[in-house]
């Protein structure tokens, strides 16, 4: 029997034996499998700015499981030894829901990032995982680019806290030539996200030539404002060659500097710049007064003088989870 | 010998033509958002070295 996967916007239609462009679902004998289900490929505890999340618990870690495979295929992808193999190809941990939360408990980790390659295609392992966190106090953050249909993310926002959605170009274009995949079920997966009071943070890899035009950015910018609100954390992230990628360049610095202005000028109140050693552009200020209010170098969280969640000079309060 | 060469033709024609209406017929196609867990590791296991996970998050101090 045929199985038409209705995960995300792909919707492969897999005959017996067959596995979908993610490479992490199977039909076996007519029953859909997650063949990657408790067998994460990656863990590790990295700082939660790694994630990048700026606005949630800063400072804190985040016990991060990744399995093997991707429902995209980024030309440019930053962990495609693991994204872009086959699961049978990479060998992976035993560790199913319960044992994760054990061990994101023994590491003293404050959150389980779902993160490297893409939660969307673990789906079933990161649903079952944050239910049990969230019955242990344990937060859940998602770090994807968001390609996955509308339902099984409300599904999956009613256990996330927080999540770090790629939005990698403001063309369909880019979408689909550097990505395989479309703009569209990204923007909704956004809004979504948003709606369900998920902690949403943006960011957007800026490659040379290819989505660091002022056009594309000015409009990137403006949608995240119109839609998700001037409080929407965004990152510019610099690009190093990878992958199929290595052609070009790294961002220019000059680069990363006007997209933060244009997002500024956009009215969008934190921009910051990621891969990129100037702690001016990872610290965060207040809207209000421009105070510097939590201190940060690269992904290293330097401190806070947030005082519950507000700038102790003008009373500000700043979007996010302290 | 003649109705053997019509039987014959028969044949080939119901040969050659019958997969392509069973092609026609429609499959059936399950649509599920939802995938059953894995018995296995697909890849083969490896077993965590709970000492370097620990390590990579010292520095966060």
């Amino acid at each position: 029997m045929k199985v038409v996967c209705e995960l995300c916007p792909k919707k492969c239609a897999l005959n017996q034996g067959e596995a979908g462009n993610c490479r992490a679902r199977v039909n076996l004998d007519g029953e859909l499998v997650a063949i990657t289900y408790g067998f994460p490929c990656a863990l590790h505890v990295d700082p939660i700015e790694k994630k990048p999340l700026f606005h949630f618990l800063p400072g804190s870690r985040a016990f991060s499981i990744a399995t093997a495979g991707c429902n995209l295929h980024c030309l440019n992808c930053q962990n495609w030894e693991i994204s872009q193999a086959n699961p049978d190809q990479v060998r992976s941990f035993r560790m199913p829901p319960k044992q994760v939360i054990r061990a994101a408990r023994k590491l003293k980790c404050k959150s389980i990032a779902y993160t490297y390659t893409d939660p969307v295609i673990f789906y079933e392992y990161t649903l079952d995982t944050s239910r049990l966190a969230r019955e242990q106090g344990i937060r859940n953050v998602l770090v994807t680019a968001g390609y996955i249909n509308h339902k099984p993310l409300k599904e999956l926002c009613k256990y996330t806290d927080a999540a770090n959605i790629d939005l990698k170009g403001f063309s369909d274009k880019f979408y689909q030539t550097v990505c395989n995949a479309t703009l569209r079920p990204v923007l909704n997966s956004l809004v979504t996200a948003k709606e369900c009071g998920v902690e949403v943070e943006v960011t957007n890899l800026l490659l040379p030539t290819l989505n660091d035009s002022d056009e594309m950015i000015s409009n990137l910018c403006h949608w995240v404002k119109s839609n998700l609100g001037e409080d929407t954390p965004l990152h510019f992230s610099r690009f190093s060659p990878r992958y199929k990628m290595r052609n070009l360049p790294p961002t220019p610095i000059a680069t990363i500097e006007k997209a933060r202005q244009l997002a500024k000028s956009a009215g969008l109140k934190y921009v910051y710049a990621g891969n990129v050693l100037n702690s001016e552009w990872a610290s965060t200020f207040c809207p209000g007064c421009d105070k510097k209010l939590v201190r940060r170098a690269g992904v290293s969280f330097l401190g806070s003088k947030l005082k519950n969640g507000k700038c102790p000079h003008c009373g500000k309060a700043i979007e996010g989870v302290w | 010998m003649q109705l053997a060469k019509r039987d014959f033709i028969k044949l080939l024609a119901a040969v050659v033509f019958l997969p392509r209406i069973v092609k026609l017929i429609p499959q059936t196609v399950s649509r599920v958002t939802k995938a059953a867990p894995g018995k296995r590791a697909p890849g083969g296991e490896k077993t965590v070295n709970w000492d370097k996970i620990q390590k990579r998050g010292d520095w966060l101090g």
